[in-house]
């Protein structure tokens, strides 16, 4: 079985009793170790279709694996554990928590995993020092910009190891230096540490750095090529 | 959970000027809840320490149901004993024996019902602050020093002041007529408490005894303790040491009719042929408290000679079962005196007879039997003698032979205070007979009235219970207060937890999203508020320790508001005081009304949908 799998997955948002497909069915796979990004126009669903693989949402109808286990069927409690243990997420606007250092951003998902605090923070320190953010260790989000924040939130993102990174237009926010900057590492990453990613964007730059293009319109899938 | 902390005490910076509002409402209302609750606190307990060191003491010892009816017959009729039995227990300060006698005190210009208190001039002192309270003229210095002690508002309501004459009218141990006796005041006293100051009269105990017929019998023994803290353990040691004060009788009941019902008599007498119960009133009167007692009479049985002179010159020697009664009681028992027969020219003729022979002294009343052996006639006089007192009586008529308890042999019924007057030299029955309800359930009764005889040691509280009540009363009304108080403070702590939650969607989304549970989230919120209530809670103590602290010092001055607070025993300056359970109380509420008040938000916080948390900004 692949890494990640969708079968026939939808989602209907009703509003004022007007129901809006974003989602008409994707059927999705995915294996370990790719770097893919879901490109499209805005208003696809990539937004909605990594929010339910991250298990941020729940899909309509259409079942999901990941890591063959089925998570459409997950208690809210069993879908945190889920996002704890098995998955990382980058958003469009980095959203680290404003109260807490570069430092102590990434080590709350080790916290919340109870691994030991020495542990915990030699692991922390590393991988910000591995990601060029060694000088930044001790300041807060708003002293820093906002590439240096996107960096520290993939940092987040992948401290503990998760099967999966979703990065939701992880640029969007980025001049296109910085954001060149960070998909190199993102890339890095992913050929160095065999980290599976999968981001959602519209920038072609972005697109470049991609192994696989899946194309989303209108809620369905309609292209999906492995770049060499 | 240190992580959790981090954030929510980091949290609470973000809206600085926020989180100094709310904390400083806080801190404003612990420190009003506190400093209100310490005036409380003071008020009540020096309004108790007040009552004790007036006239109350830590414990009482009296008579089983005296507090209940004071009666000045309701006495230890054993002092010395008692007082030699209390001597010598752990944590003992100081005990005042007492006498208490409702009296009417009458100056030139007006009169007054007052309290009478015979108090022993140096142990008092060990007990109330009496020397100290007598603001012009002196304290006793002498047991048997004339004059008395009257509170401030008595002599201006009977407008006398030191060295002026009052007489009172009072009744003695012993009934009848009230007595009259005449005092100068020797000084007047300042209590501080209205009700005394306007209605009890002190004298020396040895004078109180003489005047009311009380010696070596107390109504009260005042008790202090060592320390507050310790009257329980006074109170247990007393009660060990006085256990053996309870008379053991012997009851006999039998069945009676009177009027064609059926009712229980009961005869109550020492054990031991002979044996007198001495000073009976105070076992009658506990008796008749009793609702299934109907009547009660005292009876005295002594063996005597009678002696008569008869008209011839001669002089005829019986000996004789007297029998001392009190007709009104007797009467109502036994129609004992309905059955006297009097010659019709008797002055006793047409006259309700046991009232006129209880309002009379000197009077016998012949068996058939005595009568002519001593051939006496209604008129003649005969003399009891004991071989070394002789009593003189007018034989008033004769009764028929029969009469139950002489057993036969001739009898003579007299008054019973002619009889011990005369032989006991101090108030004796050897017997106490008991008239029960015909409901009355026998078994029961019995043991209820001997239960209700012997000592009573009791503490303030049980005394005067109104006094532990009002401390309850100030007690909950400081913790309604603060109740007030906290809960305008929730609603604050709650306003701002949800705002600071509203303001919070989207990062409480993240922290959602990336794998925080809904109850740390939970958790976080609670926390937050906790922190607003405890650095408000901390900076009220310490506000109401630095105010409470001045004032314990200083002292408060209410005396704007003395003449009300008087009348209650209240002190004008007070010294704010603060309990540990005033703190913990205070600590523990806003613990929990900052949770309280943070549930809802926390729970909006728990529950927040993260992809719709997401998309706010």
């Amino acid at each position: 079985m692949a890494h990640l799998q969708t079968q026939g997955i939808t989602k209907i948002y009703k509003e004022n009793d007007v129901a809006t497909n974003a989602l008409a069915g994707v059927d999705f796979k995915m294996d370990k170790g790719e770097f893919t990004a879901l490109f499209g126009p805005s208003g696809s669903g990539k937004t909605t279709l990594l929010n339910i693989i991250g298990g941020l949402d729940r899909p309509s109808n259409g079942k999901l694996w990941l890591s063959d286990q089925e998570i459409t069927t997950l208690s809210d409690s069993q879908l945190s554990r889920l996002r704890l243990f098995k998955v990382g997420f980058v958003f469009q606007a980095y959203n680290l928590i404003p109260v807490l250092t570069a430092l102590e951003n990434v080590e709350y998902i080790l916290i919340l995993q109870r691994v030991p605090k020495k542990d915990r923070r030699e692991r922390s320190i590393k991988l910000l020092e591995q990601l060029g953010l060694g000088q930044l260790i001790n300041k807060k989000p708003t002293e820093m910009s906002g590439g240096q924040q996107q960096r520290v939130a993939v940092a987040r993102a992948i401290v503990h190891f998760p099967e999966l990174v979703l990065a939701d237009e992880p640029t969007a926010n980025l001049d296109s230096k910085t954001a060149g900057e960070l998909m190199d590492m993102m890339a890095r990453l992913n050929q160095e540490n065999h980290i599976t990613f999968l981001f959602s964007t519209h920038d072609h730059m972005v697109m470049e750095h991609a192994k696989r293009l899946v194309e989303l319109r209108d809620g369905k899938i309609t292209n999906d090529q492995i770049r060499n | 959970m240190r992580e959790f902390f981090k954030i929510a005490w980091r949290n609470l910076g973000r809206n600085l000027r926020r989180t100094v509002i709310i904390v400083v409402a806080v801190a404003l209302g612990v420190w009003g809840g506190l400093v209100s609750m310490s005036i409380f606190n003071s008020l009540g307990h020096q309004m108790v320490n007040n009552f004790i060191n007036s006239s109350l003491g830590h414990i009482q010892i009296h008579i089983k149901g005296y507090v209940k009816n004071p009666s000045l017959r309701l006495c230890m009729t054993d002092a010395d004993e008692v007082l030699s039995k209390i001597k010598g227990a752990d944590h003992l300060a100081g005990y005042a024996p007492r006498i208490y006698g409702f009296a009417l005190a009458q100056s030139a210009r007006n009169s007054q019902g007052v309290m009478m208190v015979g108090i022993d001039p140096v142990m008092e002192p060990t007990v109330t602050r009496i020397r100290q309270i007598v603001k012009s003229g002196s304290y006793f210095t002498a047991n048997d020093d004339p004059g008395v002690l009257i509170g401030k508002s008595l002599a201006s309501k009977l407008k006398v002041d030191v060295g002026d004459k009052l007489s009172f009218y009072l009744q003695s141990f012993e009934g009848g007529e009230d007595v009259v006796e005449s005092f100068r005041i020797r000084g007047i006293y300042e209590s501080g408490i209205s009700t005394i100051d306007k209605s009890v009269v002190y004298l020396p105990l040895q004078r109180a005894e003489k005047i009311m017929k009380m010696e070596n019998r107390l109504n009260e023994i005042a008790i202090k303790v060592d320390q507050d803290k310790n009257v329980e353990l006074l109170k247990a040691d007393l009660k060990n040491r006085l256990s053996n004060e309870k008379p053991k009788l012997l009851m006999q009941a039998q069945k009676e009719r009177s009027d064609g019902k059926e009712f229980d008599l009961l005869k109550i007498r020492e054990p031991g042929a002979g044996n007198l119960i001495l000073a009976p009133e105070a076992m009658g009167e506990s008796f008749k408290r009793n609702p299934n007692v109907t009547n009660l009479a005292l009876r005295l049985e002594l063996p005597l000679a009678a002696v008569h002179r008869t008209r011839t010159g001669g002089e005829k020697y019986l000996d004789l079962q007297v029998f001392g009664l009190e007709p009104v009681n007797e009467n109502k028992l036994s129609g004992i005196f309905d059955r006297v027969e009097i010659p019709a020219k008797s002055w006793l003729k047409g006259t309700e007879m046991d009232k006129e022979l209880e309002a009379n002294q000197g009077w016998v009343v012949l068996g058939e039997s005595a009568a002519q052996a001593l051939e006496s006639e209604p008129g003649d006089t005969i003399r009891l003698d004991s071989g070394d007192k002789i009593l003189s009586l007018e034989v008033i008529g004769k009764l028929k032979d029969g009469l139950e308890e002489s057993s036969g042999k001739p009898f003579a019924v007299v008054s019973r205070s002619d009889l011990w007057r005369t032989f006991v030299s101090r108030s004796a029955a050897s017997e106490v007979a008991v008239k029960l309800k015909e409901s009355a359930e026998l078994k029961k009764t019995q043991d209820e009235l001997l239960s209700g005889l012997g000592l009573e040691v009791q503490d303030w509280k049980e005394i005067w219970p109104f006094l532990d009540q009002y401390i309850q009363i100030l007690n909950y009304t400081n913790l309604v207060l603060l109740l007030c108080i906290y809960i305008i403070i929730a609603f604050g702590i709650a306003n701002t937890m949800i705002m600071s939650v509203f303001e919070r969607v989207r990062e409480l989304g993240i922290l959602k999203a990336i794998g925080t549970s809904p109850r740390q989230l939970f958790g976080m919120v609670i926390m937050e508020s906790v922190m607003l209530a405890m650095i408000g809670m901390a900076l009220g103590g310490l506000a109401s320790a630095i105010t409470i602290g001045v004032w314990a010092k200083k002292g408060l001055d209410l005396s704007m508001f003395a003449a009300g607070l008087e009348a209650f025993g209240f002190p004008t300056v007070i010294y704010p005081m603060l309990t540990l359970k005033n703190i913990l109380t205070a600590a523990v509420l806003a613990f929990g009304i900052a949770v309280l008040s943070a549930i809802y938000p926390a729970i909006r916080a728990s529950r927040l949908l993260v992809v719709q948390a997401l998309r706010r900004f």
